[in-house]
């Protein structure tokens, strides 16, 4: 009886998930996105409110180069070579971070030197990155290689 | 390692038991033995777990409304992977910060988490871990790809019918400029094709910038730039080849590029942008935030750090100039209204911000401030206490940076609006609020690309057709099923998907069930097959627990039960039983019109579970019979709410309990520091 009666709670409770079994909606699926520069589609923070996470300062650098490093992995491993659309992504990076003036922070080139090891891009693959992506610039190409050469 | 066998089967141990234990577990095992001989085994031991890592499989309960079989997620460290329902049928993978997950899910959502924490060896939380990252950054592209071929046809439409007042109200989609709203009204775009905009007042820091332009790049660069920068836009052109945006492929995508759309606003953002430093011309009125509190004042070494943070913005601003980054435009508004508002905080001796507010429309009303006085307040303090501590990196005029800037610039518009809302009673903006600015205007009709008609009809037409294949292409890969495709179903295919990549390395062969079942039970301990009933979350929990090398679980409260296990020390029991069942004397839960109406928790006290939920059954009826009479005043609100509250207190009466309560406005002080997803 006992069985039974256990089973028929199991039944029930397997009825009532599968029928209202759903995943979270996602909270920026209903918010518009005005400002095609700022979108953060495929990630999602809570800065956005009133109410914020505390910032945790000393690992607010370690993040933005993490989340770079993440980026350029990504980038370089799935979608074609566009160095405007991956500016653009480093822009969206950035300022999620804070950071309007990203071409000046040297953790910038640094983070995409770590990403294009990571990624595991060599030779004339990565020299092509490397000058591409600074613009040609020493100090910046600098910056990469010392990234690249850290990990 | 023959010895090491040997050794627990003479102890009449399982190492398998031994290997399921945590490092500390595996400490107070030795403790237990008081032996020496244990020792070097217990160095070899913390060396195996030293070398590995552990990641999270999270289950979040059921609740109210959109999530009411429960959900899942994966942690790695600080970031959490989960498939959330998107728009238009779609589930996509979203990474998010644990701390802002576990306030979304624990606190607001009033949910219990339940974690397994899951030992692999590094490198396959390093393989795991990329190829989710990868999937987020796959699916992130491939949905920017959807979006831009949108405001494509949405901005080639607005050129077709440029002029027509008629189409504006049928327009697809507005366009907006951000930045740009720091320094213009779209008020001063009144004038169609105005080629040149006035500035009524001038800024004296603008004035002084254009001299240090002029003499880095000569007195005509500005206008030089401006010029070219007319002429380009004037050229753009949509040129749709088309074939980049062709065949959705999982493992290699096509570029996103640089859409014609995004081009075109960047253009028109750069031209104002220029237009600003030309006319110098004066912030808007509304776009920065001053208060005469206290806090705000400035001491003589915190005006020196800015002092040398204003000439950083100006090196910035020319480099800026120079820049081949798509989005100089908004950067360049961006700093040089942080270099007027940097300047205005030296002269006044009181810090002055720019309103990081966007275009969030959600705010706390009145009534709600009335409501919500004391965890207003508690945030209130917490938001200058962040404040505070953001102000201190003034105090070190080196090691100042941008990065801190923002941070000081955002706590400031925080803690300013909220005691502005909670003082003056007046709405608080509850979302929007930024690290940037992004200030926006509405895109004024200023300059227009030179497209014939004929030439805009064709892009159009290749615009549906590429769209319309490319739309039932992700349908195919990421359309929503409950069954065969939900937040469960999707972390393991990308598991899976992850251990088929090494299988298969750089050849062709494709990898079998079996060779998948055996180098998951090789990395992860086992195999969980999510097809069948795998796909509800709690059942794909058991299996995690069961299959998987799991090495520790936790059970993370919801903040109501926290929060009530809290009262049950301080408190005579049966008192807090009494109180806080009911939503009516509850001191830890006030109705949030997000939640159905309901009467008792059913969440803890399951043997009433049925007796609860027949009152709260009655309570959903009479709310759905009054919502009927008040149709046609409140649009249905109550109605819908009742309907809900019968359809969660359904299943209470067979001791199922779904809904939690959920809370509106919580302070993140509340976040428990010791058990916490992160900790």
């Amino acid at each position: 009886m006992y069985n039974k009666r256990r089973y028929v709670s199991y039944f029930a409770l397997l009825i009532i998930s599968v029928i209202l079994s759903g995943c979270s909606f996602s909270e920026s699926s209903s918010s518009s996105s005005e400002s095609s520069s700022n979108s953060s589609e495929g990630s999602s923070n809570s800065l956005s409110s009133i109410v914020s996470s505390p910032s945790k300062s000393s690992k607010k650098g370690e993040r933005y180069q993490d989340e770079i490093v993440d980026y350029t992995y990504a980038y370089v491993k799935s979608s074609e070579a566009d160095y405007e659309s991956f500016q653009k992504g480093l822009a969206d990076i950035a300022s999620r971070q804070g950071i309007v003036n990203w071409e000046e922070d040297p953790n910038t080139y640094i983070a995409i030197g770590k990403g294009l090891r990571k990624a595991k891009i060599e030779g004339v693959a990565y020299e092509t990155y490397k000058k591409n992506l600074t613009g040609a610039d020493y100090g910046k190409m600098q910056d990469i290689q010392k990234g690249y050469d850290s990990e | 390692m023959l010895s090491f066998y040997r050794f627990y089967a003479l102890t009449g141990l399982s190492m398998h038991a031994i290997f399921r234990q945590s490092p500390r577990s595996v400490i107070n095992f030795a403790k237990r033995f008081h032996t020496l001989f244990m020792l070097p085994w217990l160095m070899l031991l913390l060396s195996t777990s030293v070398s590995a890592r552990t990641f999270d499989y999270i289950y979040i309960d059921a609740s109210e409304g959109n999530a009411s079989g429960g959900h899942t997620a994966l942690r790695f460290g600080e970031d959490v992977f989960h498939y959330q329902y998107f728009d238009g049928g779609f589930i996509r993978v979203i990474k998010q910060q644990a701390v802002d997950f576990e306030f979304a899910y624990r606190f607001l959502g009033n949910r219990t988490l339940y974690l397994s924490q899951i030992e692999v060896s590094d490198e396959t939380y390093a393989m795991l871990r990329d190829y989710f990252i990868l999937q987020t950054h796959q699916q992130k592209q491939q949905f920017s790809l959807l979006a831009s071929l949108r405001r494509d046809r949405s901005l080639l439409n607005w050129f077709k019918n440029f002029g027509d007042t008629r189409q504006e109200a049928t327009q697809q989609e507005r366009f907006f400029l951000a930045g740009a709203g720091l320094f213009y009204k779209e008020a001063d775009f009144a004038v169609p094709d105005q080629t040149h905009i006035e500035s009524r007042k001038k800024s004296a820091v603008l004035i002084h910038l254009q001299k240090a332009i002029e003499m880095s790049y000569g007195t005509e660069f500005l206008a030089r730039r401006t010029e070219e920068l007319r002429n380009q836009i004037k050229q753009l052109s949509p040129g749709f080849e088309g074939q980049r945006y062709l065949g959705l492929n999982q493992e290699h995508l096509p570029a996103t590029g640089y859409s014609f759309a995004d081009h075109y606003l960047d253009l028109v953002t750069g031209y104002l942008a220029l237009k600003v430093l030309q006319d110098s011309r004066e912030l808007d009125a509304n776009a920065y935030v001053f208060s005469d509190l206290s806090v705000f004042e400035l001491t003589a070494k915190e005006i020196e750090t800015l002092r040398l943070f204003s000439k950083k913005l100006q090196k910035s601003i020319l480099q800026l100039l120079k820049s081949n980054r798509p989005d100089w435009g908004y950067a360049l508004l961006v700093s040089s209204a942080r270099l007027i508002t940097v300047n205005k905080s030296i002269k006044s001796g009181r810090l002055a911000l720019l309103d990081v507010f966007g275009q969030g429309k959600d705010v706390i009303g009145l009534d709600a401030i009335q409501k919500y006085a004391q965890e207003l307040q508690i945030i209130a303090s917490q938001a200058l206490e962040e404040f505070q501590k953001n102000s201190r990196a003034l105090q070190n005029k080196q090691t100042f940076t941008e990065r801190d800037y923002s941070y000081l610039e955002m706590a400031g518009n925080r803690y300013l609006e909220l005691r502005n809302g909670l003082d003056y009673k007046k709405n608080i903006r509850f979302n929007g609020v930024n690290l940037l600015p992004t200030k926006n205007v509405a895109l004024p009709e200023l300059i227009i690309p030179v497209i014939s008609g004929p030439e805009i009809d064709h892009a159009l037409s290749r615009i549906d057709a590429i769209e319309k294949q490319f739309y039932a292409q992700l349908q195919r890969a990421y359309g929503y099923n409950l069954i065969t495709r939900n937040c469960v179903t999707e972390l393991f295919k990308t598991v899976e998907a992850a251990l088929i990549q090494k299988i298969t390395g750089n050849t062709k062969e494709a990898a079998t069930k079996e060779s998948i079942k055996a180098e998951s039970v090789r990395r992860l301990g086992g195999f969980v097959d999510s097809s069948g009933i795998g796909f509800i979350p709690f059942i794909s929990f058991h299996a995690v627990q069961n299959q998987y090398n799991v090495i520790a679980s936790r059970r993370l409260a919801s903040f109501r039960l926290n929060q009530l296990e809290q009262l049950y020390r301080q408190e005579n029991d049966v008192l807090v039983s009494l109180r806080e069942t009911n939503t009516m004397s509850s001191t830890l839960y006030k109705w949030n019109p997000k939640d159905s109406f309901f009467i008792f928790f059913t969440d803890k006290a399951w043997p009433l579970r049925p007796l609860f939920g027949a009152v709260n059954t009655l309570a959903g009826v009479g709310e759905t019979l009054a919502g009927l009479l008040s149709f046609p005043f409140d649009a249905g609100t109550t109605l819908k709410s009742g309907t809900m509250g019968i359809l969660m207190s359904l299943p209470e009466l067979v001791f199922v309990n779904m809904r939690k309560g959920s809370y509106q406005y919580l302070p993140y002080a509340q976040l428990s520091s010791k058990n916490g997803l992160s900790n």
